[in-house]
């Protein structure tokens, strides 16, 4: 009843899951400016369509599709 | 002053992050987003909001685990299909074109001689047998380029990516490397350079120089005619599954290359962080395919009669001199009187055609001779035939009666010459003895050459892949440009007639088995990068090294895989199918066999 949001890799999400993006402060600028590029923002809300093990996750993220690979998933942390 | 302004900078930087808790780029992204959103809001409209798109239903096949590699497979088995198959039929019925405007070419140039053609003559030959032995090839690009340009537009390529990087990254490449890949002619289709030049894109060190260190293996432009041409005389029967062969054949060894490099190239930067757009499927604009298929047709075009052009002369040179020698000559000379002769005596004294054809006329009846057939032959109708009838007679009435065996019909009356009859008869056998000679002389003066010296020379070791002197020559011309190996050989087996290339090879090299084909078209395949491309290399390696091991280990490769097929599938007694298959087999063993092999940089923990 009581849930505490887990937030985890998206890397460990499965396919149809959702979660929103946070940032735990450990990414380099470079990285963070990379995914910012891609539209990936604190709070987006990310769907995991098809889940990269292996090999790259297809996600949607603000209505584009998107295709991340396995180094990048497990950076990005999301609360379910 | 400089170091001045990077603290000020840095200062301001701090500045701002305490104040509005972000960093000056962040802030700077959002307002960006912010502001397109303002714009898409005011001007696209959401219809299906939430809905699954149509897009996403597709995906879910096209990406899917066992689905998508098999919608892959198919893809690339179809446009195949489409593009060599049909397109080869096509060209039987634009090889006439060609060959009339070859003997258009030909009967304009300064005429043969009995024994030997002006130099203009042969040169211009020459190269414009070169160029349409290559050009006989477009109908097939027209298809490709145009079914590549759908799948671009619809938006494929992304995908054929991300399914792609799953197995890419076994070999030490980048889902990335594909595009690249494509590029240089992952569908029979492409161009080594841009391939090499698109590997900018990737950020991982060591995948961008393993593929564009295989970038050149893959089947560019050039080397289809080659494939094509040899497919069509020895595997008719198989010709799709073959070309598939060929397609994908590069693609395999490559791979296999690629993490053999990997295993020895260890040059390793930081893995660049892999993120790429699905854009949505989109219906493909009719104009758009159309316009970037002639975009790529002129490039072709341009790249034919420019760098081609050239090879061909250079060829030429290189396959005439120093010539024959005096001695040679003489002989030659004899045995042409000896045959000039027996048409005389065949003639008999008292011939009136016997005047007719004394001295320089013999050689003018040769031409005449020579355009008539050709008129005759590009006329299609009763109408047009009178009228080249009319024209040929007015020129010459006596020529004209042996030109037609001495039947012919004058305002529609037959006439019947029977004097001219024999003489026609006496003249076909001279003429054959008469082709005969002119072939031993190019044999000759080919084998002379300076290419043919070479060829020659290192015979006793390309043997064993199956490669003779004379596709020796034509292996070395590819060097400058490899559409140049189609063209030479369009000049190596020379016809004086306009018959299509596969019907010269075929009937002048009859030894040949299908063994032999397919170890010069897998060499032909490995084949070191030609000169645009190498420097290509130099330029986004930014070292001379990597050219040059570019051009070195790709002729190590294909020597070894050629004899391998060759000697190996003639020891076991394989026919060509047996050994295109069990090559193939062999190949995805070692591919997948590589594929297993850790490097000692891949990370386990990328596997959870």
């Amino acid at each position: 009843m009581f849930e505490q949001p887990e937030i985890i890799p998206l890397a460990k999400l499965r396919a149809g899951e959702k979660g929103q993006i946070v940032f735990t402060g450990n990414h380099g600028a470079g990285f963070l400016q990379h995914l910012y590029d891609m539209g990936i923002n604190e709070g987006s809300e990310i769907e995991v369509i098809t889940s990269g093990r292996p090999g790259p996750f297809l996600v949607r993220v603000a209505n584009t599709s998107l295709a991340i690979g396995h180094g990048i998933a497990r950076k990005i942390m999301v609360e379910q | 002053m400089k170091e001045n302004f990077a603290d000020y900078i840095q200062q301001k930087r701090e500045e701002i992050k305490e104040k509005e808790g972000k960093g000056p780029e962040r802030i700077i992204s959002l307002q960006y987003y912010k502001k397109a959103i303002e714009i898409a809001s005011k001007c696209v409209k959401q219809t299906k909001k939430g809905q699954e798109t149509l897009t996403s239903k597709i995906d879910r096949v096209v990406l899917n685990k066992f689905l998508g590699p098999l919608v892959l497979l198919g893809i690339i088995y179809i446009l195949y299909n489409f593009s060599i198959v049909q397109g080869y039929k096509i060209t039987n019925y634009t090889w006439p074109i060609l060959a009339s405007f070859r003997n258009l070419v030909a009967s304009v140039l300064p005429s043969e001689g009995l024994l030997f053609d002006p130099l203009l003559r042969s040169m211009t030959l020459s190269v414009a047998d070169g160029i349409l032995a290559v050009l006989n090839y477009i109908p097939i690009f027209a298809i490709l380029f145009t079914l590549v340009a759908i799948l671009e537009d619809v938006g494929y390529i992304p995908r054929m990516t991300f399914i792609m990087d799953r197995v890419f990254r076994h070999y030490g490449l980048h889902g990335q490397s594909l595009f690249p890949l494509v590029l240089g002619g992952v569908f029979v289709g492409g161009c080594a350079i841009p391939g090499v030049m698109a590997t900018r894109g990737i950020k991982d060190e060591r995948a961008r120089l393993a593929t564009i260190l295989i970038v050149p293996l893959m089947n560019c432009l050039a080397k289809t005619p080659l494939y094509l041409l040899l497919i069509g005389i020895f595997f008719v029967q198989y010709q799709g599954f073959v070309m598939f062969f060929m397609a994908t054949i590069t693609l395999v060894i490559a791979l296999s290359v690629s993490k053999l490099l990997s295993l020895t190239v260890l040059k390793t930067k930081e893995q660049a962080p892999f993120v790429l757009e699905m854009p949505p499927y989109h219906l493909p604009t009719i104009s758009g395919i159309l316009r970037r298929c002639i975009e790529r047709l002129l490039l072709f075009f341009k790249k034919i009669i420019t760098v081609v052009a050239v090879v061909m002369i250079l060829v030429f040179v290189l396959t005439n001199f120093p010539g024959l020698n005096q001695e040679s000559k003489n002989d030659f000379q004899a045995q042409m009187e000896q045959v000039v002769s027996n048409f005389y005596n065949d003639l008999g004294e008292d011939s009136t055609y016997h005047e007719v054809l004394s001295g320089d006329s013999l050689e003018e009846f040769i031409n005449y001779n020579n355009n008539y057939t050709i008129a005759r032959r590009r006329a299609d109708s009763t109408q047009k035939e009178e009228a080249i009838d009319q024209r040929f007679r007015e020129k010459n009435e006596d020529f004209f009666k042996i030109a037609n065996r001495g039947v012919y019909r004058v305002d529609g009356e037959l006439q019947r010459d029977q004097e001219a009859m024999q003489t026609a008869r006496a003249f076909t056998q001279f003429d054959r003895n008469r082709r005969g000679i002119r072939a031993d002389i190019n044999d000759q003066t080919l084998i002379n050459s300076v290419l043919g010296f070479v060829g020659r020379k290192i015979e006793p070791i390309t043997k064993y892949a199956g490669f003779n002197w004379r596709v020796n020559i034509a292996l070395i011309s590819s060097f400058a440009a490899k559409e140049s190996s189609v063209a030479t050989l369009g000049s190596i087996y020379k016809s004086d007639e306009g018959d299509s290339l596969e019907d010269r090879v075929a009937e002048q090299e009859k030894g040949w088995t299908p063994l032999h084909a397919l170890a010069i078209m897998l060499f032909m395949a490995m084949y070191p990068p030609c000169i645009p491309t190498l420097l290509a290399v130099r330029l986004e390696t930014g070292s001379t090294k990597w050219m040059l091991f570019a051009i070195f280990y790709p002729i190590i490769l294909g020597t070894l895989i050629a004899v391998l097929v060759f000697s190996g599938g003639n020891l076991l007694g394989l026919t060509g199918l047996q050994a295109v298959v069990w090559f193939y087999i062999l190949a995805i063993i070692v591919m997948i066999i590589m594929g297993f092999v850790k490097n000692k940089d891949d990370e386990i923990e990328n596997y959870l």
